[in-house]
């Protein structure tokens, strides 16, 4: 036995750990992070940290942290956990990047993960988080060359393309955007959200039939999305098919009550259709919602409308 | 068989003008023209409060009655800086063939401050064109002693509101024969009260410390004042306009539910745009702000964008009129389409405007035909609010080129090289005139911290057209608001009197038709805001007098009691 597990062991006898050694907390929390409950993972990790305050004990904390939605203290954890690397860890970058980005600080999220890119130039994962956070930025140029090359280094990933779409349409590039929108279904056939951006595209490009085969493939990944639903309309408002937008408007509706998009147009093809008193009603749902949402209008970081991931 | 050769030879200008599409092409010639000005507008590499970031406008008007447009230019100042240290704002003389003189002091147009745009407007119905200015600041009213002097009467005529005011339009709202006034107001804005670049979360672009708002700061209500016989202008309360505040840039008057008067369309930064339905009848001013309702408020996702320009125009050549509004970077500029019943869509990827305009921040634009063929092009003028954006730390550029699109005559618009346009500046105001009469439409842009372009339309078409210069009777004397439907050779075009619009400007009030290869004749409907209805014959390449027939009414003129 080497005299620093004795001393661990010591210690975790001395704090009440019972027989529990290091490794053993080490699997269970991953066991409970696995399962899903990053609170009991946070717990372990933490009477690990106490018992081995090592790189490896806070850069598990702050994994569990940053899964338990508390992105303060992850940062905290994971740059403790930078602090005591012995040699840098590209998971290590990539969790303190996301973490930082996550509290708000995206400058030294980015500042992170370019210097985890430039350790290890092969890491996808960063590359693809370094282009995400660029892209929150509303940094297109810079956002495009990390996912290009998270592409080039890792051609099955399947966020670079759909995060390297989002940016190419947030450039306004949008035939770029639908090829890799397409790259990104192509892969990752049953991510809706891909289906969605890529009907988007193709709908504001003028190809409203592909637009809506994209739009059925969503639905077939994600039945009721209202996201696909809400798109589906729109086509059929643009064609001018009042009526069939309704039924989808309505069906968007019924999955989620408080679509803004979906209230805003349903409005608008009530109205088309002569049905003003229920347009009426449609549009005080749309000012509630308004009212009681962050209107992107307000805040120049999200005047782009197109949908973004949620993290 | 000679004759044959030389009818072919006779058709073949028609049938080239038919298949190829001329360049529209501008060349810039302010310098040449004799247009000297320098724009101070705030600072030059950083802004430290959004005052110094709304850049001015500019007037085309004939101030002396001698037929052609003379020039008018808005200056503005520094923080800290007072009117010695400042530049004045310009009337230049139009004085033909394409040349212009400075004519400020003479003029009485001598003035210092932050002024923001310049409206036009004959008053007193007496042939002779009034300005209004607004400022950071009160307003200035320039009454026109019809001598080629001007006098200072904002606070004399009511027109003296200290508030920040912006977009401007004068237009006859209530059909009594007298213009009546919409001044927007941006900011409820303090230097003291507002924090410094990066003091806030809402002073940051991109992490880069920037100037803070409109998001973050206190809206200003917009002003309705009606005209009074006397001269003076009332302000009136109680209405739509000016109930809520927003962040209000640019407005425009125009019938957008084609009932014979006149609405309002407010463009509005960070809060949803206004469509203010004009229901006024014989109890006064009734409006009812029915953008949500109208599908003009918000894009296509039901979000409020970042309006700045507009203007309205039919560019589908469906009798009715459409919108396009000048929104932030990273956004689109969008179209309204109207569809008929008061309703509109957001159109702009299907018109094909959306996408070029993502990397640019619009402001000045206008629904023009540039190539003469009858249908209206469009040009945005671009320039970012932010000059730390500059250097490479980020990917906007802060001087920015201008967006010329051309009329597919589809539905859509094709971008088409913007010539002259190309030459990134910091763009804000754009007015619109046939400056040289030549039967075209040029441009002038203002720049920020800098001189402004006069962009000279040398479009080579041999596409004809006409043009109708109003005089009002029963109507308002310049004819603003006074709509005009061509018909002829099988197409049918409708056209508004309009002098202000875009972005803090003022154009040619002049009505302009493209006749495209149509041999013609071409009549032309004239429908005067008094329901007066003529129609006269156009006459290709010339401006026509119109003259309101004395004593000609409509039949649905409400009473004038307010």
């Amino acid at each position: 036995m080497t005299r620093s597990l004795t001393a661990v062991l010591l210690l975790s006898a001395a704090l009440g750990f019972g027989a529990q050694d290091p490794e053993a907390l080490l699997r269970t929390g991953q066991r409970w992070l696995d399962a899903g409950n990053a609170r009991a993972a946070v717990q372990t990790f933490r009477r690990l940290a106490d018992a081995v305050p090592d790189s490896r004990s806070h850069y598990y904390l702050g994994v569990a942290l940053l899964q338990d939605g508390q992105p303060e203290e992850a940062a905290w954890a994971l740059r403790r956990a930078e602090a005591l690397a012995e040699t840098p860890n590209p998971a290590l970058a990539l969790s303190l990047g996301t973490a930082l980005l996550r509290t708000g600080a995206s400058p030294e999220a980015i500042e992170v993960l370019t210097e985890g890119a430039k350790r290890f130039p092969r890491a996808a994962p960063i590359l693809v988080q370094l282009g995400y956070t660029h892209y929150t930025r509303l940094e297109g140029e810079l956002a495009r060359a990390a996912l290009l090359r998270a592409r080039e280094v890792a051609p099955e990933n399947r966020l670079a393309p759909f995060y390297l779409g989002l940016t190419e349409a947030a450039l306004g590039e949008l035939e770029s955007a639908t090829a890799a929108f397409r790259a990104a279904v192509q892969l990752d056939p049953g991510n809706p959200e891909a289906w969605v951006a890529l009907g988007r595209t193709l709908s504001q490009l003028g190809r409203p039939d592909e637009a809506r085969g994209a739009y059925d493939a969503a639905l077939a990944a994600a039945p009721g999305s209202p996201a696909a639903l809400v798109g589906l309309g729109r086509l059929e408002l643009e064609a001018g098919r009042a009526e069939g937008a309704v039924v989808s408007f309505e069906a968007a509706l019924a999955a989620d009550p408080g679509h803004r998009q979906a209230l805003y147009n349903l409005a608008a093809a009530l109205s088309l259709l002569g049905r003003t008193e229920e347009a009426s009603a449609v549009r005080r749902r749309f000012a509630e919602a308004a009212a009681a949402g962050d209107d992107p209008g307000r805040s120049l970081s999200r005047t782009r409308s197109k949908g973004r991931p949620r993290r | 068989m000679k004759g044959l050769i030389a009818m072919v030879a006779a058709l073949l200008p028609l049938a080239a003008a038919a298949s190829a599409q001329p360049e529209i092409r501008f060349t810039e010639v302010a310098e040449a023209s004799g247009i000297r000005f320098i724009n101070m507008y705030g600072g030059v590499r950083s802004k430290d409060f959004i005052l110094e970031t709304t850049g001015t406008g500019a007037a085309f008007f004939d101030y002396d009655g001698d037929a052609d447009l003379d020039l008018f230019l808005v200056n503005g100042s520094r923080l800290g800086y007072d009117a010695s240290q400042s530049l004045s704002n310009a009337l230049f003389r139009n004085e033909g063939g394409g040349r212009f003189r400075e004519v400020t002091g003479p003029a009485g147009l001598e003035s210092y401050g932050w002024g923001q745009g310049a409206f036009v407007v004959d008053h007193e119905n007496d042939g002779d064109l009034d300005l209004l200015v607004t400022r950071y600041g009160k307003n200035l009213f320039y009454r026109n002693r019809g001598d080629g002097t001007f006098e200072e009467a904002g606070e004399a005529v009511g027109l003296d509101d200290p508030q920040w005011g912006t977009g401007a339009a004068f237009g006859d709202l209530d059909r009594d024969g007298v213009a009546d006034l919409v001044v927007v107001n941006y900011v409820d804005f303090r230097v003291e009260e507002t924090p410094g670049p990066g003091e806030e979360p809402y002073c940051l672009f991109r992490g880069l410390p920037v100037m803070c708002g409109p998001n973050g700061l206190t809206p200003a209500p917009a002003l309705l004042y009606r005209g009074l016989p006397d001269g003076r202008f009332a302000r009136v309360e109680g209405q739509a306009i000016g109930a809520e505040r927003y962040f209000g840039l640019g407005v425009v008057f125009g019938d957008l539910d084609d009932d014979g008067d006149l609405d309002v369309y407010v463009a509005n930064d960070q809060t949803p745009n206004n469509f203010y339905r004009n229901d006024t009848g014989d109890r006064g001013f009734d409006f009812t702000d029915v953008g949500l309702a109208a599908g003009v408020a918000y894009n296509e996702d039901g979000r409020a964008q970042a309006g700045m320009g507009v203007d309205l125009g039919d560019y589908d050549n469906d009798g009715q009129l459409d919108i396009v509004v000048t929104n932030f970077s990273h956004d689109y500029n969008t179209i309204y389409r109207s569809v008929g019943g008061g309703w509109f869509l957001d159109e702009s990827f299907a018109a094909g405007v959306a996408e070029p305009s993502y990397p640019y921040l619009g402001w000045g634009t206008g629904f023009r035909d540039l190539d003469r063929d009858g249908w209206l092009d469009l040009v945005v003028l671009n320039g970012h609010v932010y000059p730390e954006v500059e250097g490479g730390i980020t990917e906007s550029d802060y001087a920015q080129r201008g967006l010329v699109f051309r009329n597919r005559t589809d539905g859509r618009f094709d971008e088409v090289p913007p010539t002259a346009l190309g030459v990134p500046r910091v763009y804000r105001g754009a007015a619109f005139a046939d400056y040289d009469d030549d039967g075209d439409t040029d441009l002038l842009a203002t720049v920020m911290n800098g001189s402004p372009a006069l962009f000279r339309n040398d479009t080579d078409t041999p596409a004809a057209w006409a043009g109708f210069r109003l005089v009002g009777r029963v109507s308002p004397r310049d004819g603003a608001g006074t709509r005009l439907v061509l018909t002829g050779d099988g197409v049918s075009r409708v056209r508004e009197a309009r002098s202000a619009g875009s972005y803090l400007a003022s154009s040619d009030p002049r009505v302009f038709f493209g006749l495209g290869s149509g041999a013609g004749p071409f009549r032309v409907g004239v429908r005067w805001l008094s329901g007066c209805e003529q129609e006269v014959e156009a006459v290709p390449g010339r401006y026509r007098l119109v003259v309101e027939p004395p004593g000609c009414r409509g039949p649905a003129r409400p009473g004038s009691s307010d």
